[in-house]
């Protein structure tokens, strides 16, 4: 009977690590085959799917790094932290804060300001960049990181703050009341009670505004003209042009490297928005 | 609901009030930066130059020596290089001219022309600083291309044409002759026929939804015929556009040209194209500037394209492959110019450029690259054939995108099948004419 | 009674305090976007050139004459019902995977989670081609089992549906929240119930799937909302071909405003697909009283 039902548990973990690695074949191929041309000959890149290059070419990435003009790969990973890192710290502060107003209390026009929030996401953005752009000409904030930063400080982004609305209404309120009876004010309930129980919507809040900010291209390309202040987005699209021969295993190598700081981060992350919570004694 | 209701009307009416009161304010704010700027000027250190191009590495690499070569002539000068790739140049360039924040020289596209002089006058006439600029050395045709309405809008920095761009290896495979002159409208089908039949993975022709269209453009005017002619009428009847589209679905027919199905998504991406990087495409109609990215596994060629006996005009024109404009709103129009100048018509300034930007579009230039020994020889020979084969330089009609766009749509249906070639040539011609009164209520 | 509405003053004061941030910049950056875009929608302003006042034939032009204008209402429309639900589907399926202890399990969840951070990327469009092209490496695969190849990108009854699996693929973000949903749920819910003898579908069905509503609403209305305004996917693999079959509304608004300098137009175009957008969260939102489960008492 035992015997049955461990071999029983044996098989689901057999099924379920085949299928995951069979899924996680298909779901990483491109990001092999990324690897793989970094190191192909440039002619060779498009010919075949191969993932084996006929033959390795190992200076794309010393080549790569260098750049174009005065300046390397160096520069653009610093700016892309430079730009990333505070968007990052700011928006899960600011909309933290906002979400917790928002799940918590009760005030006039909550659910007008609420709606308003949400709305904010819904209008498509090519109409809104001209205003937009504009709006931060007159602040004289052009070719800067302030039109990325200062909008994180106010959490513009509903996503996140919805998000973290969401998050706060799955912690019984009655984490709170204790608070409360112990003493706390609205923001000791915040960072003491709520903060802990919340590690798992913070760190993917986190992540995914790391990872927004590091490959957004668009926004960077109509903010920012020196080509000392491009994060790595832009850079790595200055190389390509229509009528031109790229170094493509040089691309490549660039685009592996671009994606490892984004990597790094979710591998170490994802102990905390898989770490489970212990709520009892306070449940139940 | 009814909540949802309120919220938005309160919302909307808030809206309003606040911006009546963002209104005044930008107001103020934009007078008070127009003083700010009458005061730098009047300063003179050193004069800073905002400059900004497309391109790839080579063309990177070459401008900035170029920059560098001037501001170390120039120690007045001082030269913002702001370069990045083709994606969303354009897009950023139309935000910068409706913010006015454009750099004072920029490199534009010979397709944009028309569209932005419809928006308002962003580049200042060569001839109007023509005491430094010297246009003498530029072909008239080549001024007139990248002129709308009599006003020059900046100046050609290199010369391109399209000519048909082929696989040598597969010519010598099977037996095609590589004569320049060889090709007419009859022997593209047969030869294209036997190449498919001999291999049915082989394609005499690839052409793309947009290349195709243009192919019909020049089918077209070979006999003297364009589909939109210059003054926005339409240049065609039924029977005559009928006629070239059953042209086109013959080529689909015996196999000439490659189905779109398999090729169409690589359009604008034939160095990404399997097919003609693995040698199973003879050739295509393309523009000269390309040559480079296309032959990098083979050699290539360049032979011209399909003539009829007797047409007058080839289709095929000259254009300017990129155009550096001086921006009317700029503040040192006179620096810019003299900087252009260097770049266009200085010999240091030739030299130090090479051909990054295509074949020098000077007379003088040409001869300075190529005495060097620069000049890819595919590209300079496209040009020579364009030149003794010359056409019609393009007309704003054919600039126009939403004219582009439905011609593209209609090439697409008849590929696809979708259309037959007379329910394709009956049913654009109604649309473009619906389109064109459109346009023409609009100006 | 008094010390009751004092203290309540005091809870409101405090609410708004949390919220200003998010008051201040919305008024600063979001607001007058938005106005200027409303009164764009009734002009003929193309970026450029001084708007004049058009009254609403931008929106009568939109529905009586703009042939793209529905295609590309359908086409969304069917984009959306096919990738948000198997989106979500398969970022639940892969997250409850995921939250099983499996040796390695770690090294999986950030494979899973790679193609959401290779994003839009140059090297994704380059393979999704390659991947999808007619000799390319599915129909190759499915040439084993003797299956004809398709065209995938090239047959405009079926490329909809392959730009679908690219937003499916990169599943990452909805799955990364499932997992954070997941903790969430406390232990002892599950402990309690296998005492009570409940299976493990049971289980699913009445505390995994019950706990995880306040995040499945979250991911249904932002997949919902980002899904309306797609625009990459169909951007860089089929650019709205073959035959407008992926002309998604996002990129038809991109074509108004940024190619053919329509701006007044396309803002017009995108405040229909604001009130489509608004309309649908609303009800989704309002469904939500129905199904969704808040350890808050629900009150909002």
């Amino acid at each position: 009977m035992s015997i049955g039902k461990k071999n029983k548990k044996m098989i689901v973990r057999i099924i379920a690590f085949v299928f995951l690695s069979l899924l996680g074949i298909f779901m990483t191929y491109p990001l092999l085959w990324l690897i793989s041309s970094s190191f192909k000959e440039n002619n060779e890149i498009f010919k075949s799917l191969s993932l084996i290059p006929q033959k390795i070419v190992m200076n794309s990435y010393s080549e790569g790094w260098k750049g174009i003009g005065q300046f390397g790969y160096s520069t653009f990973f610093g700016n892309t932290f430079k730009l990333v890192i505070p968007i990052t710290f700011f928006t899960v502060i600011s909309s933290t804060m906002v979400g917790y107003g928002f799940a918590r209390f009760t005030f006039p026009f909550k659910k007008f300001f609420f709606s308003v929030m949400l709305a904010g996401l819904m209008l498509p953005s090519s109409v809104i960049i001209i205003p937009r752009y504009l709006l931060f000409n007159r602040f004289g904030w052009l070719d800067s990181y302030l039109p990325f930063i200062v909008p994180a400080m106010f959490a513009t982004n509903a996503f996140f703050i919805f998000m973290m609305v969401q998050f706060f209404r799955g912690i019984p309120k009655e984490l709170d009341e204790a608070g409360i009876i112990d003493g706390c004010n609205s923001l000791q309930i915040l960072t003491r009670i709520l903060l802990p129980l919340c590690k798992p919507a913070i760190f993917s809040a986190m992540l995914f505004q790391f990872i927004w900010a590091w490959s957004d291209f668009f926004s960077p390309l109509i903010y920012i003209n020196s080509v000392k202040k491009y994060p790595l987005s832009l850079a790595l699209r200055m190389m390509l042009d229509l009528g031109e021969q790229a170094q493509w295993n040089q691309i490549m190598a660039m685009s592996v490297l671009s994606i490892v700081p984004p990597v790094i981060l979710f591998f170490t992350a994802q102990k905390y928005f898989v770490e489970g919570i212990s709520t009892s004694g306070l449940k139940g | 609901m009814r909540t949802l209701k309120r919220i938005v009307s309160l919302f909307f009416i808030s809206c309003f009030l606040l911006f009546s009161i963002v209104g005044c304010g930008s107001k103020q704010d934009t007078e008070s930066s127009n003083g700010k700027d009458d005061s730098t000027a009047k300063k003179d250190e050193t004069i800073e130059l905002r400059f900004s191009w497309w391109g790839g590495e080579a063309r990177h690499e070459g401008t900035l020596a170029a920059i560098d070569a001037y501001m170390k002539e120039n120690p007045n000068i001082k030269i913002e290089a702001e370069y990045s790739g083709w994606d969303g140049y354009y897009q950023k360039l139309v935000t910068q001219l409706a913010g006015q924040t454009a750099p004072d020289i920029i490199q534009i596209n010979y397709n944009w022309l028309y569209d932005l002089r419809r928006q308002g006058k962003f580049f200042t006439d060569p001839r109007d600083l023509q005491d430094i600029i010297d246009i003498s050395g530029f072909s008239q045709a080549s001024l007139d291309a990248i002129s709308v309405d009599g006003e020059l809008q900046g100046l050609p920095t290199g010369l391109n044409a399209v000519g048909m761009i082929y696989n040598k290896e597969f010519f010598k495979k099977n037996n095609i002759p590589e004569d320049i002159d060889y090709w007419n409208w009859d022997n593209l089908i047969e030869v294209g026929k036997r190449v498919h039949e001999a291999d049915p993975n082989q394609y005499l022709l690839n052409e793309f939804p947009n290349s195709l269209t243009s192919l019909v453009d020049m089918y077209l005017e070979q006999q003297d015929k364009e589909i939109i002619k210059g003054d926005f009428t339409l240049g065609v009847n039924v029977d005559e556009l009928t006629e070239a589209y059953e042209y086109v679905q013959k080529l689909f027919d015996n196999g000439v040209i490659a189905p779109f199905e398999i090729t169409a998504l690589f359009q604008d991406k034939t160095e990404q194209f399997p097919k003609w990087l693995n040698g199973e495409i003879g050739m295509f109609m393309q523009v000269a500037s390309v040559v480079p990215a296309l032959s990098n596994n083979f050699e290539v060629g360049v032979v011209r394209v399909p003539l009829k006996e007797g047409a007058k005009s080839s289709g095929v024109s000259i254009n300017a492959t990129n155009i550096f404009a001086v921006n009317d709103n700029g503040k040192h129009k006179e620096e810019a110019a003299k900087f252009i100048n260097w770049m266009l018509n200085h010999e240091d300034g030739i030299n130090v450029l090479k051909d990054v930007r295509g074949v020098q579009s000077t007379e003088n230039g040409r001869k300075i690259l190529l005495d060097a020994g620069i000049v890819n020889p595919v590209i300079s020979q496209t040009i020579d054939i364009a030149s003794k084969y010359p056409g019609e330089t393009s007309n704003e009609a054919e600039l126009n995108s939403e004219l582009k766009k439905i011609k593209y749509q209609y090439i697409e249906m008849l590929g696809y099948g979708e259309l037959s070639p007379s329910e394709a040539a009956s049913e654009m011609l109604e649309v473009l004419e619906e389109k064109i009164k459109e346009l023409q209520a609009d100006n | 009674m008094k010390q009751k509405y004092k203290k309540r003053r005091m809870k409101d004061y405090v609410g708004l305090l949390y919220i200003s941030p998010f008051i201040i910049g919305f008024l600063i950056f979001q607001l007058y976007p938005f106005i200027s875009s409303i009164i764009y929608s009734f002009t003929d302003f193309t970026m450029i050139k001084k708007p004049d006042f058009v009254g609403f034939s931008n929106y009568i032009n939109m529905f009586t004459k703009d042939r793209d204008f529905w295609n590309s209402v359908k086409v969304t429309f069917k984009y959306v019902l096919m990738a948000v639900p198997m989106k979500l589907i398969f970022a639940l399926f892969i997250a409850m995977v995921l939250n099983m202890k499996l040796k390695s399990i770690n090294f999986f969840r950030t494979i899973y989670y790679l193609p959401s951070i290779l994003g839009g990327s140059v090297a994704v469009a380059v393979m999704w081609r390659f991947l999808f092209m007619y000799d390319g490496l599915v129909n190759n695969f499915l040439g084993v089992f003797n299956i004809p190849p398709v065209s995938w990108l090239g047959n405009p009854d079926i490329s909809l549906y392959t730009i679908g699996l690219l937003a499916v693929w990169q599943f990452g973000s909805s799955m990364v929240l499932f997992l954070a949903g997941l903790k969430q749920i406390p232990e002892n819910l599950y402990e309690a119930s296998a005492i009570d003898g409940a299976s493990k579908v049971k289980q699913f069905f009445v505390i995994t799937l019950p706990m995880l509503t306040p995040i499945i609403l979250f991911n249904m209305v932002m997949q919902t909302i980002s899904a309306f305004q797609e625009f990459t996917g169909a951007f860089v693999i089929t650019n709205g071909g073959p035959m407008k079959s992926t002309y998604l509304y996002g990129m038809m608004l991109y074509d108004n405003a940024f190619v053919h300098f329509k701006m007044g137009y396309a803002s017009a175009q995108s405040w229909i697909l604001f009130f489509i957008i608004v309309t649908i969260t609303a009800i989704l939102l309002k469904s939500s009283k129905r199904w969704a489960y808040y350890e808050d008492g629900g009150d909002f």
